[in-house]
């Protein structure tokens, strides 16, 4: 009995073992919200089998500000034509990488004081379609949804504004921001 | 191949379509200050000299004899008793809400209330009185309806709000109009920084706001009359400093110089025009000396600089030399020594004997510094922090002899 359950097992995980492969993506597109249209690339690198493609990401965003989202992504084809559809979802950390530029914020009779950003949030869903050119290498368009999150503080003096009191005061904001996405990539 | 074609276009269309629909929201937290009101009657009984008070918010000043007549913005003057430098006393608080400039003639200090001009007999700094209010001779400073009540105070309220789509730079209530505020310049009645906006001369006070220059007649020094206004050209004027028969306006996009020679009559005679910035002014009759500094209220100018500027053509002032700074503000000079307050980066002691050449001699670091009076061996510095007394009686050991902290 125990043979058999292990033999059973044994050819199950080579069965599986030979379906499941390597699968990588690199994308690269052009994000669109109220703020602007920025662009994007990211790359992933997973497991495909079957129709799912499960793996890891991290990429660089340039919307309002630049960040490096890194992500957990799920991926499910449809189909085994040669243009074939799939959706996709993903989620995990929205890591600040802020410019110099970004890093500055010019306030009141002072000078400018240095704001301070905080990680947030990162997640995308979306479709599109594989066109496949060979065996290996499929090239792939994307549309979605993305969501991005990150909090950023900095003081503020308002010696100007008179006659509100001089004071400095601490401002933190969080952005919530919401895009469309469309992306062109290589799968491999 | 047209399925492809199609597919593609689906994306790009239903994408770029889609996209008015989503917004970026902000949550952005924040203080403003909720305004505190009481009756004209009841304000104006309080104007008059009261136990001493903690200074919150230093503006302007004006030093006169032994003491320093300083305001604190929007809340009234402190009267400090310098006559030992080494440990000034603050003996009294003067409670004037909206008041941001001051002058002192004589017995008598002028101050503005919002829109009004306040006369104050000073002759007993612990005793002081007001003797006269000329109404609503500033308008333009304040530019929302008048009513009986004036706001006194403020109160601080954090709060947190929920924006749609860009950025607003939310900073409160506020009214517009430029700062109001203190005087220039002096002679025998006592001295004012550089950011004053009110000047002393000819036995007149001449005031300015963002395109106005205003003449008051002081022959009855306890009742100032407004005798006329005058309209100097580009706008924005920040600061008045009077020298022997000339005013010379620090604007954000120059300099201008009238001729006083009549003094209710001020008649532009010059101008020196420079890039968008805050600019106070100072001058030794000679050569003028400007700062130029980057801030919010600087048209989000990014120079901060002093220009050296040749006035000894008072009819076409033209730019000698200019010096970088960190975040120049208000600057006085007494003999070769200018000192310049240079925001964060401090008090500068400058060595000007060679204007082509100006050397930092001194730098005291550590104070946000405002605005300063340099006399009789003590430059008296507004900062952040508080205001500082220092000596340069020696001039290569300049040093802080005494400070009286602000509340913050």
């Amino acid at each position: 009995m125990r043979l058999s359950i292990i033999s059973l097992l044994l050819i199950l995980s080579s069965a599986i073992q030979a379906q499941v492969k390597y699968s990588g993506n690199v994308e690269g597109g052009l994000v669109n919200g109220n703020f602007s249209t920025s662009s994007y690339v990211q790359t992933k690198h997973g497991i495909e089998y079957k129709h799912w493609v499960v793996g890891v990401g991290a990429g660089m965003d340039y919307y309002r500000y630049r960040t490096v989202p890194l992500y957990v992504e799920l991926q499910r084809s449809f189909g085994k034509n040669s243009v074939r559809p799939f959706a996709v979802i993903a989620a995990g950390v929205n890591a600040t990488w802020p410019t110099e530029e970004q890093k500055q914020e010019t306030n009141g009779w002072l000078q400018r004081s240095p704001a301070v950003f905080s990680n947030g949030f990162y997640s995308r869903l979306g479709g599109g379609v594989l066109l496949t050119t060979n065996s290996k290498v499929k090239i792939s368009i994307t549309a979605a949804y993305s969501y991005k999150t990150l909090s950023r503080t900095y003081s503020e003096s308002n010696w100007d504004m008179w006659p509100q009191p001089v004071n400095i005061v601490e401002k933190t904001i969080e952005y919530r921001m919401n895009r469309l996405s469309i992306g062109l990539g290589v799968s491999f | 191949m047209r399925k492809r074609v199609f597919a593609l276009l689906a994306i790009i269309t239903i994408t770029f379509v889609l996209n008015g629909c989503f917004k970026d929201v902000t949550l952005e937290q924040y203080v403003f200050y909720r305004p505190v009101y009481k009756t004209k009657a009841e304000v104006r009984a309080s104007i008059k000299s009261s136990l001493p008070q903690q200074i919150q918010n230093p503006g302007k000043l004006f030093v006169k004899g032994n003491y320093v007549f300083l305001n604190d913005v929007s809340k009234g003057i402190h009267v400090i008793d310098y006559s030992n430098p080494s440990v000034p006393k603050n003996i009294a608080f003067i409670s004037i809400p909206g008041n941001v400039d001051i002058a002192v003639n004589g017995n008598y200090l002028y101050a503005d209330q919002y829109t009004d001009l306040v006369t104050l007999d000073i002759s007993n700094p612990l005793n002081v009185t007001a003797v006269n209010f000329d109404l609503k001779v500033f308008p333009e400073l304040y530019p929302v309806p008048d009513t009986s009540l004036v706001i006194v105070d403020w109160i601080k309220v954090d709060t947190t709000v929920k924006n749609q789509e860009v950025l607003r730079n939310v900073r409160g209530i506020f009214f517009s109009g430029g700062p109001l505020t203190s005087s220039a310049s002096p002679g025998s009645q006592g001295k004012a920084g550089s950011m004053a906006r009110f000047g002393l001369m000819n036995n007149r006070l001449y005031t300015v706001s963002s395109f106005e220059l205003k003449v008051f007649n002081l022959s009855n020094a306890a009742d100032p009359v407004f005798t006329k206004s005058v309209f100097p050209g580009a706008g924005n004027i920040e600061t008045i400093y009077p020298f022997k028969s000339q005013l010379f306006l620090g604007s954000m996009t120059g300099m201008h110089i009238l001729s006083v020679a009549n003094a209710d009559n001020p008649v532009k005679t010059g101008m020196f025009t420079h890039a968008t910035a805050c600019d106070p002014v100072i001058t030794d009759g000679n050569y003028a000396y400007v700062t130029l500094r980057s801030g919010t209220a600087c048209a989000a100018s990014i120079l901060n600089q002093m220009d050296v500027v040749n006035v000894s053509n008072i009819n076409s002032p033209s730019l000698l030399k200019s010096y970088p700074f960190t975040n120049p503000h208000g600057l006085d000079k007494d003999g070769d020594r200018i000192f310049l307050c240079d925001g964060s980066a401090g008090l500068k002691v400058l060595d000007v004997q060679d204007v082509n050449n100006i050397k930092t001699l001194q730098t005291i670091g550590n104070i946000n510094a405002y605005d300063v009076v340099a006399l009789n061996n003590i430059a008296i510095t507004v900062a952040k922090e508080g205001l500082y007394f220092i000596s340069y009686a020696n001039p290569s050991n300049v040093k802080i002899l005494s400070k009286i902290s602000t509340a913050n």
